[in-house]
């Protein structure tokens, strides 16, 4: 098995802030965003499916020189809008590293539900939004996979932690 | 219940019932410490781990003399 490449998770935010593409973080990161130490392969977020955004994004996976995972390099694929209109799950090699696309999370909110609940975050200079804690459970929930199980666990001590903290 | 007692009974065993205390499997203290972090700090904390724990993996890998990538 191959090892992953590095993840850049600051460029990936930068550069889709910067395309104002709006999105949601989901997955490793989002827990670790949330509080966790755990170490995670891949970026996961979900976004808007409206035409203009479709569009911004499109062009950051371009930048990004975004290729499907796991697929031979002959394959054709241009990760533009008109292709992402059309899958609602898209597992992802860039340059920044892996990057996994969920147009609609299993188990998660409509979009905008889950944007609505979800923070904003300063990672200074810009700004990202982060699934809530909740929505987060619910999500892990439905995946049932044992990294989720044990993110479950540590997403309930978070909540825990945090009120106890103040 | 009893059908599992009986079996056992028949192997020469007993059934017992032990009620253990769960430990739990996350590290408190360690969360506790990233809730003090600010969110971008918990990403740098992230990405150095991250990057740390690549190099680890493809000095293993050379060292079994696998391919690197």
């Amino acid at each position: 098995m191959s090892t992953p490449p590095e993840l850049k998770v600051s460029e990936i935010f930068r550069r889709l802030a910067e395309a104002d593409v709006d999105f949601v973080v989901i997955g490793g990161i989002a827990v670790v965003l949330l509080g966790s130490a755990r170490n995670t392969k891949d970026l996961d977020i979900t976004f808007a499916t409206d035409a203009t955004n479709l569009e911004a994004l499109g062009k950051v996976l371009i930048d990004l020189n975004a290729r499907l995972r796991g697929v031979h390099a002959d394959v054709p694929f241009v990760p533009d809008a008109r292709t992402l209109r059309h899958v609602s799950l898209l597992t992802l090699d860039t340059d920044a590293g892996w990057l996994d696309l969920l147009a609609e999370p299993p188990g998660g909110p409509p979009y905008a539900t889950l944007r609505a609940n979800a923070t904003e975050v300063d990672l200074g200079g810009y700004s990202i939004r982060v699934a809530d804690i909740d929505d987060m459970i619910t999500m892990k929930n439905t995946a049932g996979r044992l990294q989720d199980l044990a993110d479950i666990d540590e997403l309930e001590t978070i909540k825990r932690l945090r009120k106890r903290m103040g | 219940m009893t059908t599992l007692e009986r079996a056992l009974a028949e192997t020469g065993h007993r059934l017992l019932l032990v009620a253990a205390r769960s430990e739990p499997g996350v590290d408190e203290t360690l969360i506790a410490n990233r809730l003090r972090l600010s969110p971008g700090d918990r990403l740098k904390s992230f990405e150095s781990f991250n990057r740390d724990a690549r190099q680890i993996m493809l000095a293993g890998q050379r060292a079994r003399g696998e391919h690197a990538a």
